[in-house]
């Protein structure tokens, strides 16, 4: 694989967490079952309460991309405010890429091609009908529903398992919640982008500082006949007062634009 | 990476080991007065005003006064972008009279990016690797080193060529290959490789046909399956 394709994939990797749109509950209704004749109204109030909340975010994420020919690694330095800002540092042996998006402009460099990329996002989020990509990505990343679950129009699935909610109307989403604790342990959207149905399954939910996030997403999606396969896995939670999202582009870069990497 | 002699002079409230640089404005640099103290630190100056650029490493006589300086700035919300800077408590000491010398090193070696790493690198093995070392790896079939070459321990090769400039890890083994100017780390396994200027981690595995590659520890490729 050549530097561009290396690059290539890690660009896809994030792209696709960019370009798409938590997790404790009390329960009300507890089973270890979905309960027959259970009213949407009580899924989703339920939902709800697992809704990941902060102010400032820090954590450290190990991401393996696996495509079946190449595996990589890459641990990504992950920084946000809620709702308004998200920042990403990326490492192989030496740092080699960052990320800066806020509802309004991204910002993103890497070091191997000397590549840049500042662009208002707006045309972007027409296409995608999204109003805040800051907010899809942290519900994408943290096990929340990209569509706010009360907000949405939804049809319920008949499941075994799992309540399973699809949505009737904008970003087609399938929603898949745990019958006792009502965290979402998958989410399936469609990206017409990728005219691909992308899979975000939620694993291992943990307890931090009263949050309950997952600490592992597994993604995958199919292009073509190729399956492509990304794992997250969350360290170091924290939630510090004050955080700085440095960001500045070297002089001799190249800038491209959003279009170029999304073909 | 640094080379250089560090002497720490205790009269001065703080030091800030300097390189002269061709490209000033790439870097911060320090500004002197006559007397030969820091009255100045510019960030990627776009104009020259001085050409001794900060290497990353300082010395505080008393550590407190540049913590109780950093605790203001610390406290302020910077916007997406910014910041939070060391120099920002620098700056205030010597604005409140405390006196900062700087101190040049003599080779400052670059490592922010895979191709400055491996250049970096190759540096170091033009200067420093004793080719008496490199003796110890398991020979299979026809190999051959060309220097200069690192060879860490426990390292197999077989029928391969090797060098110059590249550094292998202890417990890799490599077979079937061509490696220039490479850096592998501990525990890699390569294979049908014929690459320069590449960067393979520990851990990884390479079975693969012509390129430049840098792989993260613990990453796989095969790009021979696939051919």
């Amino acid at each position: 694989m050549n530097t561009t394709n290396k690059v290539y994939a890690f660009l896809h990797c994030i792209l696709l967490l960019i370009i798409l749109q938590g997790c404790s509950t009390k329960k009300n209704i507890v089973s270890d079952l979905p309960i027959a004749g259970i009213e949407m109204s009580e899924i989703i109030k339920n939902s709800r309460k697992t809704d990941f909340r902060f102010e400032n975010l820090r954590n450290r994420i190990r991401v393996e991309f696996d495509n079946g020919r190449l595996t990589q690694n890459i641990i990504l330095n992950f920084r946000a405010v809620e709702d308004e800002v998200i920042w990403m540092s990326a490492s192989m042996i030496v740092p080699i890429a960052k990320i800066l998006m806020s509802n309004e402009r991204f910002v993103f460099y890497e070091k191997f091609q000397k590549n840049y990329i500042d662009e208002e996002l707006s045309q972007v989020l027409k296409l995608l009908n999204l109003k805040s990509p800051v907010n899809f990505l942290q519900n994408i990343l943290f096990g929340s529903p990209v569509i706010e679950i009360n907000k949405g129009k939804w049809d319920q699935i008949q499941n075994s398992n799992y309540y399973v909610l699809q949505s009737s109307k904008g970003i087609q989403t399938t929603l898949f919640l745990n019958p006792k604790t009502f965290q979402l342990e998958q989410q399936r959207i469609f990206i017409p982008l990728l005219s691909s149905l992308v899979t975000f399954n939620y694993r291992n939910y943990k307890n931090i500082d009263g949050k309950t996030v997952p600490s592992e997403v597994l993604i995958s999606y199919m292009k073509g006949s190729q399956i492509t396969k990304i794992n997250l896995e969350y360290s170091q939670f924290d939630f510090p007062e004050n955080l700085n999202f440095p960001m500045e582009i070297p002089s001799d870069y190249k800038r491209i634009n959003l279009n170029e990497i999304i073909k | 990476m640094i080379q250089g002699q560090i002497s720490i002079d205790s009269d001065v409230d703080g030091i800030i080991w300097v390189k002269k640089v061709k490209n000033p404005s790439s870097y911060g640099v320090v500004r002197l007065d006559e007397k030969q103290n820091i009255i100045d630190l510019v960030e990627k100056p776009q104009s020259y005003v001085s050409d001794l650029a900060v290497v990353g490493i300082y010395y505080f006589k008393d550590i407190s006064i540049i913590r109780d300086e950093l605790k203001i700035h610390l406290n302020e919300k910077l916007s997406p972008g910014k910041e939070y800077l060391l120099n920002y408590g620098i700056e205030r000491m010597i604005k409140n009279k405390k006196v900062f010398k700087s101190q040049e090193i003599e080779t400052w070696m670059d490592c922010g990016t895979p191709r400055l790493l491996i250049e970096s690198a190759k540096k170091i093995m033009n200067s420093q690797i004793n080719s008496e070392e490199n003796k110890s790896f398991t020979k299979t079939g026809n190999v051959k080193i060309k220097p200069p070459v690192f060879i860490g321990k426990n390292v197999k090769i077989k029928d391969s060529e090797i060098g110059p400039f590249v550094s292998i890890g202890d417990d890799t083994d490599i077979s079937n290959s061509n490696i220039e100017s490479t850096l592998i780390y501990n525990s890699v396994k390569v294979s049908n490789a014929d690459i320069k200027n590449s960067i393979l981690g520990a851990y990884s595995v390479y079975d693969g046909s012509n390129k430049e590659i840098f792989l993260g520890d613990y990453s796989q490729i095969n790009d021979n399956e696939y051919n």
